[in-house]
């Protein structure tokens, strides 16, 4: 049994916007008999723990609170309520670089870095040779930093982080900078520093390092925790609330709500019919408000045929009955496509192709088929449908219903002669002439 | 607070040492700019004040005792409203580490402080080498300007610790610092004499919190006597309290500090 190496409870940060400094002073005066400020909650009721040795990961699309919870943690904020313990030191990569001082040497920027961070200038003394070796600074180590490019300063600033050994890492973005090969040294040494046993906070909009590196993840959003479990799944739940915000937070998409010109004609087929009403493969997602439901779901061949298999370039109709439980108008049919890293490969829904969905009342069904041609490198896929609304809370509209534990789509590969017809993730439009004039 | 300035005390020293070490950087002089100046300060004084003003003045001043007046008044001064202003702007001065890092707040003036007083020791230590060679020797009462002169700048840091928390709120704060300092400059006897007050006004002095300290120094160094008792008491307690009220201030502020600046 590992021991807890972060535990947050009930954690909540509140910043108060003033329109003007002197409203904060009338506060005062009055003992805030006089409230003249709107009040923004950054992190809200946050609570996690992470074990010894453990790496978390921690996403969530920008402003969903990532970088307050983890100044919070690095004890450069305050949160307004609930609390923290961080057993041991806790080093924040966020905080590298800060600070450097222009005019000093890379030298003696080390040891003022550690001072600010209040390590014993002995340790870092000691440790000297290795952050200088790691770092490939070579001679410039004398210079001041002003001088070095942006390449030396992130390999000093990551080397000295690196060579710190505290108890606690908070690693953010700032790992994919520099060269490919610096980055990937950093990822051995990053994951070095895991066999060690170190606690790793990971924050990364990097969802395949997320999958990858991380043992767990938690998804935040408007300051929340909405997800948090398995890596693979928060990744889902984040792409599902990117794909949910895309459109609606810009406001491009209004439905034209009970606009019934706009219905296409859909053919369906009997068999699909009548396996629609057997109900839904796999299982409801936790997330969704259920005020609109898939009743039933299908995945068919071009020939109506059920089959979850594709060649590569074949097409497949995704089949949803769906039904509504309260009134709805802002409706959004739509589909999310992964590999097997949990990569979004792909998603697609009514509200991207701007097509409104008639005005439901309450009982009402209607049936959806999106037809999606599989263009994509053989192997396996899982797919993730869902309905979403566009009004929700803050810029992320609601979730409706989402299927999840779906048995996967299987591309297999289609034979063109001896070559794979392309070679990557997925096969792009492409036209290729040619002609014996090369002279013009 | 203590606890916090203790395990940033290296922190604390390096860089006040480094700014007196910078502050002139790229000069040919360097670190030398640091005796120079006070030196230059001297010299202008006794030329100006004992050729043109001590005349005036009267009170049978020789042109070496009034620069020791001027001088045992103004270092200290400098030292103190640097405490001061430059304290009140330390945390905005410093958001960029205070956003990120999780050094206590009251590093920042205290790092102020500190340079502050390593200059004031500099020039101090001039003025002590002026009055053993050209002021006719040494006086035992000089045992007491390091304590008077520690208490001063206490008294400036705490100031500064009040002044940074208001002002990360409210920046007005910062501006009309150097204000305010203009004017308790004025208010109190630095450049002129006392005596030259009207009576009125020399009755308000007990009330400036600055003149107890000034008020000893000249006392040890132009004089040569032992400041009252009662002055002691002052200086102490004008020097606990401001710290206090500071650092009181501080933590009731200190939630949202990094936040606004």
């Amino acid at each position: 049994m590992s021991e807890t190496a972060i535990s947050v409870r009930d954690l909540s940060k509140r910043f108060k916007l003033y329109r003007s400094p002197w409203h904060r002073v009338l506060e005062w005066i009055t003992l805030a008999r006089f409230v003249r400020h709107e009040t923004f909650w950054a992190l809200q009721g946050v609570s996690f723990d992470v074990r010894s040795g453990e790496c978390l990961g921690i996403i969530g699309v920008n402003g969903a609170g990532k970088t307050t919870l983890l100044k919070i943690l690095s004890r450069a904020l305050y949160p307004t309520a609930g609390e923290f313990a961080v057993k041991g030191r806790l080093v924040s990569l966020l905080e590298l670089g800060t600070g450097f001082h222009a005019e000093l040497t890379g030298r003696q920027n080390i040891l003022q870095s550690a001072r600010l961070l209040g390590f014993p200038e002995e340790d870092v003394l000691r440790r000297m040779p290795a952050i200088l070796e790691f770092a490939e600074i070579g001679e410039f180590i004398d210079q001041p930093v002003k001088q070095y490019s942006s390449g030396m300063f992130v390999r000093l600033a990551f080397s000295l982080f690196a060579h710190l050994e505290p108890d606690v890492y908070i690693v953010d973005e700032a790992l994919s900078v520099g060269d490919i090969f610096f980055q990937q040294k950093c990822f051995n040494k990053f994951r070095e520093l895991r066999r060690r046993g170190c606690t790793v906070l990971f924050v990364s909009h990097d969802m395949d390092a997320v999958t990858h590196l991380c043992d767990r993840a938690i998804l935040l959003s408007g300051g929340k925790v909405v997800s948090e479990g398995d890596p693979r799944s928060v990744v889902h739940d984040y792409f599902a609330l990117m794909g949910q915000s895309s459109g609606a937070a810009q406001g491009q998409w209004l439905p034209r709500g009970g606009d019934e010109a706009n219905e296409s004609v859909v053919e369906v087929p009997d068999a699909v019919r009548r396996q629609l009403e057997n109900g839904v493969p796999g299982g409801h997602a936790d997330v969704g408000t259920r005020a609109v439901e898939i009743v039933g779901f299908l995945v068919a061949g071009v020939d109506g045929r059920a089959g979850w298999s594709v060649t590569s370039g074949g097409t497949l109709r995704f089949w949803y009955l769906v039904e509504a439980r309260e009134p709805c108008d802002d409706l959004n049919v739509g589909i999310h496509l992964y590999d097997r890293r949990g990569i979004l490969v792909f998603a697609v829904g009514t509200a991207n192709r701007d097509i409104a969905l008639p005005r439901l009342a309450a009982g009402e069904r209607i049936l959806c088929v999106i037809a999606v041609t599989l263009s994509v490198q053989p192997g396996e896929y899982t797919i993730l449908p869902q309905l979403g609304g566009w009004r929700g809370a803050g810029d992320v509209g609601v979730v409706y219903d989402r299927l999840e534990s779906m048995p996967p789509i299987l591309v297999t590969r289609r034979l063109s002669g001896l070559v794979d017809p392309f070679y990557g993730v997925a096969e792009l439009s492409t036209e290729i002439a040619w002609t014996r004039r090369a002279e013009t | 607070m203590i606890l916090g300035l203790w395990r940033y005390r290296w922190f604390i020293l390096k860089n006040a040492l480094s700014e007196l070490r910078y502050r002139y950087a790229g000069s040919a002089l360097g670190v030398l700019w640091n005796v120079v100046n006070p030196l230059a300060q001297i010299v202008v004084y006794t030329l100006v004040f004992s050729n043109i003003m001590a005349p005036r003045l009267g009170a049978g001043s020789t042109p070496v005792g009034f620069t020791l007046y001027l001088c045992s008044g103004i270092f200290p001064w400098v030292a103190f409203s640097e405490c001061v202003a430059r304290g009140a702007n330390a945390f905005v001065e410093n958001a960029s580490y205070l956003k990120k890092l999780p050094i206590p707040e009251q590093v920042f003036v205290a790092q102020n402080a500190v340079s502050a007083t390593l200059g004031l020791a500099i020039s101090m230590s001039l003025l002590f080498v002026l009055t053993v060679g050209a002021a006719g020797g040494l006086s035992v009462t000089w045992i007491g300007v390091p304590a008077a002169l520690l208490l001063f700048q206490a008294f400036g840091f705490g100031i500064g610790l009040l002044l940074s928390t208001l002002n990360a709120f409210l920046r007005d704060v910062g501006q009309t610092v150097g204000v305010g300092l203009h004017l308790w400059m004025w208010a109190t006897p630095i450049v002129y004499v006392e005596d030259i007050l009207p009576a009125k006004l020399q009755v308000l002095l007990q009330y400036n919190p600055a003149y107890p300290f000034i008020e000893a120094l000249h006392r040890m160094i132009v004089s040569r006597e032992w400041p009252l008792a009662g002055t002691w008491v002052l200086m102490l307690a004008w020097a606990s309290a401001a710290p206090l009220v500071g650092y009181l201030v501080l933590r009731a502020g200190r939630v949202e500090i990094r936040d606004v600046i």
